[in-house]
């Protein structure tokens, strides 16, 4: 049952690797990326339904990835859910004005996190 | 009249000015009311009789009586009083527009003098830490007596003497200059006059009536002035100075005040937003392993049935790395704000750092290993034993390693270097890494300062590991910085004081306002200056008892806590007694050939053949006596050590004098502390084997321009200490390789005032403080900081200048080319008469010349003097 492509970004292997697992025991095709320049190029080659992404991350941060993301016509209409250590009102209300659907704050519970996933990307279909 | 403009002008402009006029205004009246004086002063006179003339003139021609004239009397004596109300007014106002305290006081005198009619005024204010008044600001003082009036100081018990009751006219003291009738000095003046010599004294008391200073005014001009009535005039002023002192030191207060609280202002700004970075850096550290944690029980909870056992292994494994990581950070975080707020209480030991660094690189070697960083090490073969903290040196070595490797690149190495400098350790840290921004040098060991702190940082941490670095070494005594190394990374070097030193607090040794632990510091400096400036392993300071009858070590580098406990040395007896006895050095070369001295005779204090014992004196007292045995760096001491020596002694007497005499110890342990600090830190950056040639040249360029004996030894002294200034600029600027922005060389500048201002604590005379002052003057006056010109810049200091050119030109600098021997001296032949003394060059050349020979004779392979 493929249930969708999800790109996961972020620069903590072991949070790759959870993901990758968790999600892919659901059903969903996950493929990765570990900095922020590096997820726009997969984000447009893949066309995943759906981008989880860090914010703290070398190279370039999930918020200007983000911002990419929603400015590049190819890529403007995949949701981003960000999921980040950063949990402060004004990190979320930045999350939400660079165009993110969701705002996850870590630590987060796999199964929440799939729970959002599936409503969000169930909506899109 | 201008001077209305004047009132309304000043009034509008600073508002207290208003409150001050009023109370002017009061005082004129008063005196208005009361009347005194019949007669207006020489300036308004004419113009007083012109008007007064005009009205009797009118009134006789208009042929009125006896009450007319009375009423034009009366007219007259109102337009004095108004006359006089203005003049106060001004005088005061004038005065209080003034801020700086010095600028009020030497108004205040001329005004005096112009419009009282004193050749001489002086004005001495009350110091009230030495009890004495000291002259603040004079006026018509001859030439020849202006020195002697500066300087002089009135103690409170003589000035005493000079209110004798019998001279006061009105507030003030007639002080007759001689003659039989002088206790009826006061009295005989207001009625006869002034006579060649007298003065008046005038106190200035505060509103506690307490004298807060004084007036003295000599030689008035003209003798139709009315004594009393220039009394009351001179009272009145010293009643509105007294106001005007205290405005201005109000003012200063206010100023300082201000000051201070903007800092704290800025301090606090600048600490909010350190704790809003820490707190967002620190909530990552601690979310980033939570959410593995979280995220990998979970997932192994919600499948416990159906998971296989290798997965659960590897989860498990993750589990325990991430909470690994969290305990560190959480113990970084405690240890930091335990050793910030001093709560921890720590032990030296006796311990060999090699085996501290082992100990890191064990912990290291799986962090090493994920970052791809080889490790290369440099350290030692022998032990190197000091005594400090074990845990705390193995957390300093550990955070810089850890650090290190954090910010190499894979496939990078990091270097570590442990190196014995007689009496400190030196730990040298070395990544390949992308180096830190010049700019940012300087700042890395602020807590929670990371240079990166945006959300795109590629690295971990709290932050705090340079921080505690920072902590640990100012807990040792000693000194951390980062450097740049040319072409890409970073270097950390930590020096550590190896403190083998013991010390032993005599009670009523120092006054009883300096603690116990302040002390046993300053001793230990005292003898690791001794030993580091001699290159010494052994050295001991032995402080005569209250009594005077026996010497005791108060501090010993390199002997045994018994030996310093026990060491009892009654005066005359022994080396050390006979020193302290005799008031003179002992310079031994050789044990066992010196027939003053014989084998039997030797105490264990001196563990070689080779010693010096130097008496340290103050004012012909002697104080103690500094012992220095083992040179580090030759056979034996030579003239030029023990010279050296008698230099320090001198100021190691001068600093334990001075805190055993002061009341308030600790500010002056500070300064003393800090003096003594800086001493260490220039040897410390000095590199001994240059050094040790250059003081040779120095020394036989000196005698070929004929210095003397003491000045050779006073310039064998300073070039120790010359360049203790940079201690206080920063090493970052010092060690900063490329150009330096505008800022940065005038902060290099002040290093040469610094280095003087450092010093006077341990100097009595301006010597030593001018030669370090101006040793970058230039003989053409270009230089700095006076730009003092040929024969006026101190002629040692003219030495060091070209001195300290070679030594900067034969060095290996991070901001230039490292010259040979004969580029060097054609660059120093070059510059005389612009920067250098031609003479002085003539000499330096020659000398240079000579022990180049010489050590090309011993060191043949060596092409330079510079290691």
């Amino acid at each position: 049952m493929h249930k969708g492509k999800i790109l996961v970004v972020d620069d903590e292997v072991y949070i790759l690797h959870i993901l990758d697992f968790s999600l892919g025991a659901e059903g969903f095709e996950v493929i990765s990326a570990n900095n922020g320049e590096a997820a726009v190029e997969k984000a447009k080659l893949e066309q995943p339904d759906l981008v989880v992404l860090d914010i703290m991350m070398p190279v370039l941060d999930g918020y200007e990835t983000c911002r990419r993301l929603k400015a590049d016509a190819q890529t403007k209409d995949i949701p981003v859910v960000l999921l980040t250590a950063k949990g402060r009102d004004v990190d979320k209300r930045l999350g939400y004005e660079v165009g993110a659907i969701d705002y996850i704050v870590k630590p987060f519970s796999p199964s929440r996190l799939i729970e959002r996933i599936e409503e969000i990307i169930g909506c899109r279909k | 009249m201008g001077w209305i403009d004047g009132i309304f002008v000043h009034e509008g402009a600073a508002a207290y000015t208003g409150g001050i006029a009023l109370v002017l205004v009061f005082i004129g009246y008063a005196l208005g009311g009361i009347g005194f004086g019949k007669r207006g002063r020489r300036g308004a006179q004419a113009r007083d009789r012109r008007v007064a003339t005009e009205d009797i003139a009118a009134a006789d021609a208009a042929g009125s009586a006896e009450p007319m004239r009375r009423q034009r009397e009366q007219t007259f004596t109102y337009m004095k009083k108004a006359e006089r109300l203005e003049r106060i007014l001004q005088i005061g106002i004038k005065v209080q527009r003034r801020h700086s305290l010095e600028e009020v006081l030497q108004m205040a005198v001329e005004l005096v003098r112009e419009n009282l009619g004193f050749d001489t005024v002086v004005l001495r204010l009350l110091n009230r830490q030495s009890f004495s008044f000291e002259t603040r600001a004079h006026v018509g003082v001859s030439d020849e007596r202006r020195d002697e009036v500066v300087s002089y100081r009135l103690p409170m018990a003589a000035y005493e003497r000079l209110i004798d009751p019998d001279n006061r006219v009105s507030q003030s003291f007639l002080l007759r200059a001689q003659g039989p009738d002088e206790r009826e000095a006061g009295r005989a003046v207001v009625t006869g006059g002034w006579k060649d010599g007298d003065s008046l004294l005038v106190p200035l008391k505060d509103e506690g009536n307490e004298t807060i200073g004084y007036l003295s005014v000599e030689n008035p001009v003209g003798s139709q002035v009315s004594v009393a009535d220039t009394i009351e005039n001179i009272e009145t002023i010293a009643a509105l100075m007294v106001i005007a002192i205290r405005n201005a030191e109000l003012f200063t207060e206010l100023r300082d005040k201000n000051e201070k609280l903007q800092a704290y202002a800025d301090k606090v700004a600048s600490l909010s937003k350190m704790k809003s970075d820490f707190i967002a850096t620190v909530s990552h550290e601690f979310r980033t392993p939570l959410t593995s944690i979280k995220a990998y029980s979970e997932t192994l909870l919600g499948n416990a049935d159906d998971v296989d056992r290798e997965l659960l292994k590897q989860f498990l494994v993750i589990i325990d790395e991430e909470s690994t990581r969290l305990m560190s950070t959480i113990e970084d975080i405690l240890d930091f704000s335990q050793m910030e707020s001093g709560a921890m209480r720590f032990e030296r030991e006796q311990c060999d750092v090699r085996e501290l660094l082992q100990g890191a690189e064990r912990e290291l070697s799986r962090h090493f290993d994920s970052c791809g960083v080889t490790l290369q090490r440099e350290v030692a073969e022998n032990p190197v034993n000091a005594w400090v903290e074990k845990d705390m040196i193995k957390q300093l070595i550990t955070n810089l390693l850890h650090n290190a490797a954090k910010f190499s690149n894979p496939g990078g190495t990091v270097k570590v270097r442990i190196d014995d400098d007689v009496v400190a350790v030196r730990i040298q840290v070395e990544d390949q890494g992308r180096g830190i921004p010049e700019t940012e040098l300087g700042k890395v060991f602020e807590q929670f300062h990371q240079v990166d702190a945006s959300s795109t940082r590629e690295h971990n941490g709290t932050g705090l590991g340079l921080a505690i670095c920072k902590n640990i070494v100012d807990w040792h005594d000693g000194r951390i910085w980062a450097e740049s190394v040319p072409g890409s990374g970073a270097r950390f070097v930590a020096i550590i004081p190896k403190k083998e030193v013991v010390v032993k607090c005599h009670a009523d040794e120092f006054c009883g306002a300096m603690r116990k632990f302040e002390i046993e510091r300053f001793l230990e400096l005292l003898v690791e200056t001794a030993a580091e400036m001699t290159h010494a392993h052994t050295a001991s300071v032995l402080l005569m008892d209250e009594r005077g009858e026996e010497l005791r070590i108060g501090g010993a580098i390199g002997l045994s806590e018994e030996i310093v406990e026990k060491a009892r040395i009654r005066l005359g007896e022994g080396i050390a007694g006979r020193v302290a006895a005799e008031g003179r050095s002992w310079l031994v070369k050789d044990i066992e050939k010196d027939e003053r001295v014989g084998r039997a005779n030797n105490s264990v204090q001196y563990t070689s053949n080779s010693f010096m014992s130097v008496p340290m004196c103050f004012e012909e007292e002697t104080i103690g006596v500094i012992n220095v045995a083992s040179p580090a760096h030759s056979e034996a001491f030579d003239e030029l050590d023990c010279a050296l020596l008698e230099q320090l002694a001198h100021r190691l007497a001068i600093a334990v004098v001075k805190l055993r005499s002061y009341a308030y110890a600790s500010v002056n342990y500070e300064r003393v502390r800090d003096a003594l600090r800086s001493i260490l830190d220039s040897q410390r950056f000095i590199d001994r084997f240059e050094d040790d040639h250059l003081t040779r040249i120095v020394v036989r360029a000196a005698r070929r321009l004929g210095l003397q004996n003491d000045a050779i030894a006073r310039l064998r002294y300073v070039m120790n200490v010359y360049d203790l200034g940079l201690s206080k600029v920063g090493y970052h600027i010092v060690k900063k390789p490329g150009d330096l922005s505008p800022r940065e060389r005038l902060e290099m500048k002040r290093h040469v005032e610094l280095g003087a201002e450092l010093l006077a604590v341990v100097e009595t005379g301006p010597d030593i403080r001018d030669i370090i002052l101006h040793h970058h003057e230039n003989f053409d006056g270009s230089g700095y900081p006076d730009g003092l010109r040929g024969e006026a810049i101190p002629i040692e200091a003219r030495i060091i200048r070209v001195a300290d050119s070679l030594r900067a030109l034969v060095s290996k600098r991070p901001y230039q080319r490292q010259y040979t021997i004969d580029e060097a001296r054609e660059v120093i032949a070059y510059r005389a008469g612009t920067c250098f003394d031609p003479t002085v060059v003539e000499s330096f050349l020659e000398a240079l010349g000579e022990v180049v020979v010489s050590v090309s004779n011993d060191v043949t392979e060596r092409q330079s003097i510079s290691s």
